[in-house]
């Protein structure tokens, strides 16, 4: 479980940061910068990764299948945390913008 | 305890292309079944639908007589499944995949102390032999509590040493479970194999021996 976590939140990093190094010319503040990109990870975030790990190491979700997770349980879980961790440090950031 | 799977008149179609019609078959623990069909056939699609990845237009699938909803094999661990394809982290080490799989230390020390194990745990899994791969993947699988086991080609493209080394484990590994095994290394399967059958026009068809795969039109 952890693996996949890691390897979903990965790919959902790395998009999000280029996401938000690509749009930071358009952003008024650093911080204001750093929220949003912050937002669109815990909101979507999570998807991109799924499709970064579909993408690339689809095949392993037969490992966890044996482990007896499902799909859904595995990105669920994922995007809860992620969701919960992106909005803990957004609301954490907010009183600097 | 769960020892008899069944599987009544599974049917899948893709577009207008109908792959199963008509696929009826009961696995007991302590047999391995073996499965056969020329490419196209339904074979990996028949055991996906089993285990439940592929959603099948009509399936009546029980175990001990009651039915269970596909959904719930992989949830329920009912069914342990052995992929045509590696499905292993590529970039971790043998000796890190093997806790992924197992919590408790003597249940890895199963895995770490198989034969050719040892040798091979401090490799990356990208860099294993076909050989190694398909053993150790078949190690951590069956390994795992499901009653019942479905393998996709554990023969193919393995070198004779490991292969002898599969049909051993495979003779024990029966014991305690009841396995699907679909290869086109037939000799292998009818090697290893209590019953078999043979998919052809969607349709399943029990075959005792040689005689029958060639009856069946799946040997010449």
């Amino acid at each position: 479980m952890w693996t996949y976590y890691r390897d979903v939140t990965l790919y959902a990093l790395t998009i999000c940061l280029l996401f938000g190094i690509a749009s930071a010319p358009v952003r008024e503040s650093v911080a204001g910068g750093i929220i949003t990109t912050l937002v669109v990870f815990a909101v979507f975030g999570t998807g991109l990764g799924v499709l970064g790990f579909h993408y690339f190491q689809k095949q392993q979700y037969y490992m966890y299948y044996n482990l007896g997770y499902t799909k859904r349980y595995l990105i669920s879980r994922v995007w809860f945390i992620n969701f919960t961790l992106g909005c803990f440090f957004a609301l954490l950031l907010s009183p600097f913008i | 305890m769960k020892h008899m799977l069944q599987l009544y008149s599974a049917q899948k179609s893709f577009g207008s292309k109908k792959v199963l019609l008509d696929v009826s078959l009961g696995l007991s623990k302590g047999e391995i079944l073996g499965l056969f069909g020329p490419n196209g056939s339904g074979k990996s699609t028949l055991l996906k639908i089993l285990f439940g990845t592929l959603k099948a237009d009509a399936i009546d699938l029980r175990i001990n007589e009651q039915p269970i909803s596909p959904e719930s094999v992989i949830p329920e661990q009912y069914i342990g499944y052995l992929p045509q394809d590696s499905f292993l982290p590529k970039r971790l080490k043998v000796r890190d995949i093997i806790p992924l799989f197992f919590e408790h230390g003597d249940d890895q020390d199963a895995i770490f102390r198989a034969p050719f194990v040892e040798k091979i745990t401090a490799q990356v899994a990208g860099t294993l032999s076909m050989g190694e791969l398909r053993y150790l993947e078949l190690l951590l699988i069956a390994n795992l509590d499901h009653p019942f086991l479905l393998l996709d080609e554990p023969f193919s493209m393995i070198e004779p040493l490991y292969k002898e080394k599969i049909k051993e484990f495979l003779f024990v590994l029966k014991e305690k479970k009841g396995i699907l095994l679909t290869d086109h290394y037939y000799q292998d399967v009818l090697e290893v194999s209590d019953r078999n059958m043979v998919l052809k026009d969607g349709v399943s068809y029990p075959a005792a021996k040689e005689q029958d795969l060639i009856n069946l039109g799946y040997l010449r």
